[in-house]
């Protein structure tokens, strides 16, 4: 039996990602992180693409998105790019894992570029009490004057949607399927509409949904937004928060293999990676991980679904001549010659 | 007994709906003081000795704002009301040392039973709030959908409930902070007035309260999951009391329209909200909306042009058709 068609059945302890071809470098790493920190649960991958001609992974469950069977699926396709195509594909793929295998009782969503490093029982042991459990980006404000501050969050989202788990009730249900509804329609990425992909949604969740656990836990999903708050370091070839509490996972969010000295594409300072040894560490770890699964090979794979979007480069001097040109427009715009008011 | 301060904020134009509000807590809520905050100057205007209410009034300019010009100079009415009102709360909590709740009500809104739940909510807690609505709006295509909430803000800050202490003392510092210069309508870079910072409100604070009782900040937002209804003169909320109204966005000129803000919730679709908004129509006719609607707040500049537009267009036309052609 070919291994995309591995039987969900007798599998009780589930992580699962969504991503594209070329992503699954990234997902397969995740796999290999949690198959060393925790043996006992199974992956699944949800592939938002077909099934390249090559799978160089024969550990990890891939579940194209067309085993779904989503009858909106088409038109999402051409209204999305691949990445808000993704995002909306979290809480459908949540609903079939829950639908295909009745035994199932809880579900652990993480984005492809998470490692795992830690022990994940902390996580079943929140869903004993809870229906639903989110993580938050910070837990202490940033000053306006920081490289990146708090606005950021307001348009984007308080909590991250790279991580979430779920328990089967009735109220998971009513989450996902009211999640879904909304990818549906309004999945963009469009911050002036109110529309941030999945994630903006999520600011409803503890309003709307009992049983909703927000966890602080500073060991979950640390990442390039709250490393303000957050001190890795290294002991005994294990990875610690602050000195003392497990890092249970990391999320490369903005990570590029081939930029390694940034940690995110979104925070364009160097003086992390290069000030704290132990993160630099983390993330050449990680990087290794990346690239002996095949991310060369993966990389230039194009998605199969989603909108195409043509990105027109600009060649240096042209830009240099725009960004020039610009300036001196809004010179001549801004420079103070005095005012007048207007009358009404 | 611990002592409740609330307070309102408006400028001249809004003091027949501050009125009507403290009327109504005068008549509920005896014990509580109340404040009207004026961002206006009274100086600089004439108004009829018998229209003004006997309510306190304390003008903007004698509370102590640091930056306050700045601030009249990068914000629109709107902005302004609305950046002052955590300055506002810590005027309270810093000169009036007798005081331990210090609440806040939009001018627009009626309270229409005793505070009572609340007051004990502030013994538990420091920091309460209401969200928007706390069941999801269905996809209909009218407005407000939920992606101008997320726009806007989860909570409604056209109410905010404090008790004193270490955690009300920090938001205070952190929003006053904040809508020094962040207190913009700019829905592209996240911002949308005091309100939608209050989001961070669950991340930062332990001893906050989310108030989702029917009856509390009724507002077009939330009616399609509360109906309205009158039993011996009370009014409930689903069959619990109605304990205050926001009117946001009614006008007494447009008496026919629920809200300019919204087109989901209509007096022909809604009967069990007319003969409320009849009630407010005519407190606000009582309380002389007509005469002080008018008026224009001292502290807004008229726009600012800038000189020699004209000029300024000649010189860029070129570099725009240049940079058109690279394009």
């Amino acid at each position: 039996m070919p291994f995309f068609q591995q039987k969900l059945n007798n599998q009780l302890h589930i992580v699962y990602t969504v991503c594209s071809s070329n992503h699954l470098p990234f997902a397969f790493s995740l796999g290999d992180s949690l198959k060393k920190s925790n043996p006992k649960y199974h992956f699944v991958i949800g592939l938002i693409d077909v099934l390249p001609a090559t799978i160089h992974q024969t550990e990890f469950q891939i579940i194209p998105v067309s085993t779904l069977n989503l009858p909106f699926f088409e038109e999402l396709s051409e209204k999305y790019t691949i990445i808000e195509l993704s995002c909306a594909m979290k809480p459908c793929f949540a609903t079939y894992l829950f639908h295909e295998n009745p035994a199932i009782q809880e579900l652990i969503y993480l984005d492809a570029d998470i490692w795992v490093k830690g022990d994940l029982t902390g996580i079943e042991e929140y869903l004993e009490t809870n229906d639903i459990i989110l993580t938050p980006h910070v837990t202490k404000p940033l000053p306006l004057t920081s490289l990146w501050n708090e606005k950021a969050f307001l348009n984007a989202g308080i909590y991250n949607a790279g991580f979430f788990a779920v328990k089967r009730t009735e109220n998971t249900f009513r989450f996902l399927n009211w999640w879904t509804e909304r990818e549906r329609v309004m999945g963009f990425y469009d911050f002036e509409k109110g529309m941030g992909v999945d994630q903006l949604w999520l600011n409803f969740v503890p309003i709307y949904f009992e049983k909703v656990l927000v966890t602080f836990e500073i060991g979950y999903n640390a990442a390039y937004w709250n490393l303000q708050e957050r001190t890795v370091s290294k002991k005994d070839g294990n990875y610690f928060i602050n000195q003392t509490t497990p890092l249970v996972f990391y999320h490369f969010s903005g990570y590029s293999v081939d930029k390694p000295q940034l940690i995110s594409k979104h925070l364009l300072s160097k003086k992390y990676l290069s000030e704290n040894q132990a993160l630099g560490s983390l993330f050449n770890e990680y990087r290794a991980n990346i690239l002996e699964n095949n991310y060369e090979y993966y990389r230039h794979i194009k998605p199969t679904f989603g909108k195409f979007i043509e990105k027109k480069q600009d060649s240096f001097p042209v830009k240099f001549i725009k960004k020039a040109l610009w300036k001196i427009i809004n010179f001549i715009e801004n420079i103070n010659l005095g005012y007048y008011y207007e009358t009404n | 007994m611990t002592k409740t301060l609330a307070f309102t904020i408006c400028s001249i134009n809004y003091l027949a709906q501050a009125k009507t509000l403290g009327e109504s807590l005068a008549i509920q809520n005896p014990d509580i003081e109340f404040v009207i905050g004026l961002v206006d100057r009274l100086d600089r205007v004439e108004l009829d000795a018998d229209k003004i209410p006997q309510n306190t009034l304390l003008e903007i300019d004698k509370i102590g704002i640091e930056g306050f010009e700045e601030m009249c100079e990068n914000y629109n009415i709107t902005e302004l009301n609305t950046a002052v009102k955590p300055f506002y709360f810590d005027y309270f909590y810093k000169n009036r040392p007798d005081i331990q709740n210090v609440i806040y009500f939009d001018p627009d809104i009626i309270v229409f039973e005793p505070l009572t739940e609340l007051l004990n909510n502030l013994v538990k807690n420091q920091i309460v709030v209401t969200p928007h609505t706390s069941v999801p709006i269905e996809l209909d295509g009218l407005l407000p959908d939920e992606t101008n909430l997320l726009n806007t803000g989860i909570y409604n800050l056209g109410f905010l409930a404090t008790s004193r202490g270490e955690e009300t003392y920090h938001l205070i510092d952190w929003w006053k902070d904040r809508l020094k210069t962040e207190c913009k309508i700019d829905l592209i870079n996240g911002l949308f007035v005091d309100q939608i910072w209050i989001n961070f409100v669950p991340l930062y604070y332990k001893n906050y309260f989310i108030e989702k009782g029917a009856g509390y900040n009724v507002a077009y937002w939330n009616l399609h999951a509360r109906q309205v209804s009158e039993k011996n003169s009370k009014w409930f909320i689903n069959n619990t009391p109605l304990t205050f109204f926001h009117f946001s966005g009614f006008e007494l000129k447009k008496s026919d329209v629920v809200s300019k803000y919204q087109n989901r919730i209509t007096f022909e679709n809604r009967p069990d909200i007319v003969p409320l908004f009849d009630f407010y129509v005519n407190k606000l006719k009582q309380h002389h909306n007509d005469y002080f609607i008018n008026f224009k707040c001292f502290y807004i500049k008229p726009n600012k042009i800038k000189k020699y537009r004209r000029v300024r267009m000649f010189l860029q036309s070129p570099l725009r058709k240049l940079l058109a052609i690279l394009s």
